[in-house]
């Protein structure tokens, strides 16, 4: 029984096309009030997951819940408190951006037009007086797309590559949006992307993909806990190194990675030391240095790991 | 209420819906200074109430126009991924193509109407509107009239609502209109030649042909008296007519909201 704060929850969702398995098994439980990052490779399922949240496609297996609704009828009408960008903004082309905002303003049953212009400012595109939104820039209708999201004053908001062609400034901008839209209305969003640095400044929590299935999640505490720094040594002989690790430096805090080298935890202040006993206990040190992962390293490490 | 409301702001803001309005108006015009100029219409004596009625049951042209708008409000509205956005708003799925289906039908009818109005407008002016050839005068001429018009429309609407299957099933405009057309043409065209040249005696060709949602337009044309053009216009004849459109539209619909439904938005 999910509480009053969940605002998405499924259970074993699963979507097949043909023979392929775009989704396996998909449990997950999105809570009020925070930015979630869908990452994942392309195919990884990001965007088949946000197609079935928002109702583009049906799923094969699985259940799911929208602010607590269950039932086809009561998702649809949860679906009213959602806001959405899907691969591609849906715009009118032959209509300009006022237009288009304006559109989606009555699609969705919002009676306030002042929002219409202030959404448009605040994405940079209050400018573009009558310009057809067809003759936009990819950055521009992007910005577009993420207004005509925002009109309907969504609880849940759903983007799918909402930075994908902004310029930096952009990149900036919507950065900053977001974060406004979660700590000060309590909006939660579901937001992919493939630039993790810049994920890594807008995500509370992230779900992490691999063909198909959900292999981590996991909060931007814990990430910054697993990605902490760690002295990385690689040698010749990783099991006679981990000997020495732990009768002559006294430790078990390391790990011994996929490619055989191995992050010691412990140290950090100390590197002359540990390559001191090292060399005084016969090991060849091929590379001695200090590291600490960024989301993209700790992406790429979890997915070479499961790819071996 | 909202993606009705909607549709119309596309409809107004649609170039293609202007100019084929224009164009329609530009062909009607042109047809009817022609007949002016002929004197005659189909043999007959010449008067606008004549044309405008045969006019409106020789329906050839809307089927033409809703064939090629289908492609264009319909599939566009996929290539636009305004369908998309009409779901993730919260709407239901029969709700979209039942806003979408009535617009697409107004809008059809929107340009069509004029042309049979316009010509006979144009015919009437020179040589009258001869209501006296109708045959009837009084409720009983407004009671035929509505039965007549009521039995386009249903005659009409399976074509339409084929129309919108294809559309939905096919999703993009030129693939659609590609496949309108020569619909259309079998049902307008190679049907009734088969008809009229290898099956001329065959009653169940003709039943069959004329209660399919390919024949039923040709039907409201047989029933026409060419002396007293409305007299045959009864229940008796048309309610057929209206019962198997209805019918034959409803099916199509159908198919359509379902095909809709299950398959996945891209």
């Amino acid at each position: 029984m999910s509480n009053s704060n969940t605002i998405f929850k499924s259970e074993n969702l699963t979507k097949l096309y043909r023979e392929t398995s775009a989704l396996k098994n998909v449990s997950i439980t999105l809570e009020k009030g925070r930015i979630y990052g869908l990452i994942g490779q392309n195919g990884a399922g990001k965007t088949t997951l946000m197609r079935i949240i928002s109702g583009l496609a049906s799923p094969t297996a699985g259940s799911y819940e929208l602010f607590g609704q269950t039932k086809e009828k009561g998702i649809r009408q949860a679906r009213r408190r959602t806001g959405c960008m899907i691969e591609y903004p849906s715009l009118i082309g032959s209509m300009s951006a006022k237009e288009n905002i304006a559109f989606h303003r009555v699609l969705k049953g919002m009676p306030n037009k002042s929002r219409e212009q202030e959404l448009l400012d605040m994405l940079g595109i209050g400018g573009t007086g009558k310009k057809k939104s067809k003759d936009f820039s990819l950055g521009m209708k992007q910005r577009l797309g993420i207004a005509d999201a925002l009109i309907g004053s969504p609880e849940f908001l759903i983007l799918d590559e909402p930075i994908n062609g902004l310029d930096p400034m952009g990149v900036v901008e919507v950065r900053n949006l977001l974060t406004d839209l979660c700590r000060n209305q309590g909006i939660t969003i579901l937001i992919s992307s493939h630039n993790l640095p810049e994920l890594y400044q807008v995500a509370t929590d992230y779900i992490i993909m691999h063909k198909g299935e959900v292999i981590r999640t996991l909060t931007a505490e814990e990430l910054d806990e697993e990605c902490r720094q760690y002295i990385i040594i690689r040698c010749t002989d990783e099991g006679k190194l981990v000997n020495v690790i732990e009768t002559k430096l006294n430790t078990s805090n390391y790990k011994v990675m996929p490619d055989k080298s191995v992050q010691l935890y412990d140290y950090l202040d100390d590197m002359d030391f540990v390559a001191k006993t090292l060399h005084e206990n016969g090991i060849v040190v091929l590379g001695l240095s200090l590291n600490g992962d960024s989301l993209e390293n700790y992406f790429t490490n979890l997915i070479g790991g499961l790819q071996q | 209420m909202n993606v009705l409301k909607c549709e119309f702001i596309k409809l107004r803001k649609s170039t293609a819906f202007k100019i084929t309005w224009l164009v329609t108006i530009c062909f009607s015009v042109l047809f009817g200074f022609m007949i002016l100029y002929a004197g005659t219409y189909s043999g007959m004596e010449c008067n606008g109430f004549l044309l405008m009625i045969n006019a409106f049951s020789n329906n050839w042209l809307f089927i033409i126009i809703g064939a090629i708008i289908g492609g264009l409000f319909i599939c566009n509205d996929f290539e636009n991924h305004t369908f998309q956005e009409s779901i993730t708003c919260g709407n239901s799925h029969l709700s979209v193509i039942a806003s979408k289906t009535f617009i697409y039908t107004l809008s059809t009818l929107a340009i069509y109407v004029p042309y049979p109005i316009v010509s006979s407008t144009i015919v009437a002016a020179k040589y009258g509107w001869g209501f006296e050839t109708a045959g009837v005068s009084g409720p009983d001429f407004i009671a035929k009239m509505t039965l007549f018009f009521t039995s386009i429309f249903f005659s009409c609407m399976p074509i339409i609502t084929l129309f919108v299957l294809i559309c939905f099933l096919v999703q993009k405009a030129g693939t659609s209109i590609a496949i309108n057309m020569p619909v259309m043409m079998v049902g307008m065209v190679v049907l009734p030649m088969l008809q009229q040249f290898v099956f001329p005696e065959s009653e169940i060709y003709a039943k069959i042909y004329g209660y399919s949602f390919l024949g039923l337009s040709n039907m409201i044309f047989g029933y026409l008296n060419k002396d007293s053009l409305l007299v045959d216009v009864t229940m008796q004849n048309y309610l057929p007519i209206i019962i198997a459109g209805a019918i034959w539209s409803i099916l199509f619909f159908a198919l359509a909201a379902v095909t809709f439904k299950k398959r996945d938005l891209k």
